[in-house]
């Protein structure tokens, strides 16, 4: 018997064939084939195209490229904050997530979407790396943010900050 | 609104709390924008990285095998913005204070209530059960200690600052200042018992800041309520304390 299959239609159209289980490593994928499923009375098993609006063609098969890999990966319990928290990130997921800025924050936010928690804090601990240990300067510098603090709002914060700056 | 290049404000907020959380920001509650948040994190960033020396500040002390190592006494204190355990083996410098009330929260279920957690006797309350549950000895550190003021170990070069920080601070500010526990230690310790006036007999043989430590830990009534309290007390050390605090009341009454 061959495995089950939906088609994921990206923002941009684009069709995706995977199997059921990667599809369903995302909660809204599930939900929507359990909905689909208790919708459609006769058992004939018809083609189900499922469309993913907010997420376009090159992100999406980035996500199905990560379900693919994780289809038999048990993740620890998504209400589990702490372990979660302190599971560090895989190593194929770092090397999976060497990818310029703006396709991190769009597979972040695909995951977001998509309700896909172990990705979603995988991507969310890298950011988090790159903040770790940086000045102000540092870290606006790498996510090209522009200081928006008046001199005296940057006055208040280090008058705030005095007792544990370096003198 | 926020002019950026990058995509990185237009996260979500719920996603920059994920990212917040794994920076031990964890206290934080959905309340803002990821603009807000971005603030917030430059707000905050000043002291966590102080948090992170600090840390980086200690452990080659503990690798020399100073005091921490040898006392048989666990020492905790507790400021606003820190948590700080020594014990016989390891020492830990626990975050912002959001971050101590979460751990409080989570190891000390039904202690804890914000409200009084500001409040130091409650907060000092809470960090002494949460030692007694785990059956260690203590000692509230130099909270309850009859220390010089915070203006005279300024003045004395030990501490950089002398408002606004816990005794804890102080010594931690200490060890980052002279990078060395040990000389802070002994400029604490001369300040001490020249206050207190305990320290005229030298003992001889042993270590000498471990000597010190001993009668840091054994020469002041609250700390000897606090190990009554845990029933760890040595009823030798408490005879010699009670004979000592006496000698002492009677050398101020003269």
């Amino acid at each position: 018997m061959s495995e089950a299959t939906v088609t994921l239609i990206s923002s941009d159209k684009q069709k995706f064939q995977v199997s059921k289980k990667v599809a369903e490593k995302s909660v809204l994928i599930k939900n929507l084939i359990s909905d689909m499923n208790q919708d459609d009375d006769d058992d004939d098993e018809e083609e189900m195209n499922i469309p993913v609006p907010n997420v376009r063609a090159a992100v999406l098969q980035k996500v199905i490229e990560w379900a693919e890999h994780h289809k038999d990966t048990n993740f620890p319990d998504v209400d589990d904050e702490d372990t979660r928290k302190s599971t560090p990130v895989d190593e194929w997921d770092k090397k999976f997530l060497e990818v310029d800025q703006e396709m991190l924050y769009e597979i972040i936010l695909a995951a977001n979407y998509m309700n896909i928690r172990p990705l979603l804090d995988a991507g969310c601990k890298i950011v988090a790396e790159m903040i770790r240990g940086k000045s102000p300067d540092e870290i606006r510098k790498i996510f090209n943010i522009d200081n928006d603090f008046t001199p005296e709002e940057e006055a208040a914060i280090k008058r705030e900050n005095e007792w544990a700056e370096d003198r | 609104m926020m002019m950026h290049g990058s995509v990185l404000l237009d996260l979500p907020p719920e996603v920059w709390l994920n990212i917040l959380k794994h920076l031990d920001y964890q206290d934080w509650e959905l309340v803002g924008s990821s603009a807000y948040y971005f603030r917030e994190l430059i707000r905050c960033n000043q002291r966590y990285l102080f948090h992170l020396r600090v840390k980086d500040a200690v452990k080659p002390a503990l690798s020399r095998k100073l005091f921490y190592s040898s006392t048989p006494f666990n020492d905790i204190g507790a400021s606003q913005e820190y948590l700080l355990i020594s014990g016989k083996d390891r020492m830990e410098i626990l975050g912002r204070s959001p971050f101590i009330q979460q751990i409080m929260m989570t190891k000390v279920p039904g202690i804890y209530k914000e409200s009084v957690f500001n409040n130091v006797v409650s907060q000092q309350l809470i960090l002494t059960r949460f030692f007694q549950n785990r059956n260690l000895k203590l000692r509230l550190s130099f909270h309850l200690m009859n220390r010089p003021s915070k203006k005279q170990l300024v003045e004395r070069g030990i501490l950089k600052y002398g408002n606004g920080v816990s005794g804890t601070i102080h010594v931690l500010i200490g060890v980052l200042k002279k990078n060395s526990i040990e000389d802070m230690l002994r400029n604490f310790v001369k300040s001490y018992r020249y206050h207190n006036n305990l320290w005229r007999r030298q003992e001889k043989g042993g270590n000498d800041i471990q000597m010190i430590i001993k009668r840091l830990n054994n020469s002041n009534g609250q700390c000897e309520q606090t190990h009554r309290s845990i029933g760890k007390v040595d009823e030798d050390v408490l005879r010699s304390i009670k004979i000592q605090n006496k000698r002492l009341m009677f050398e101020r009454m003269t």
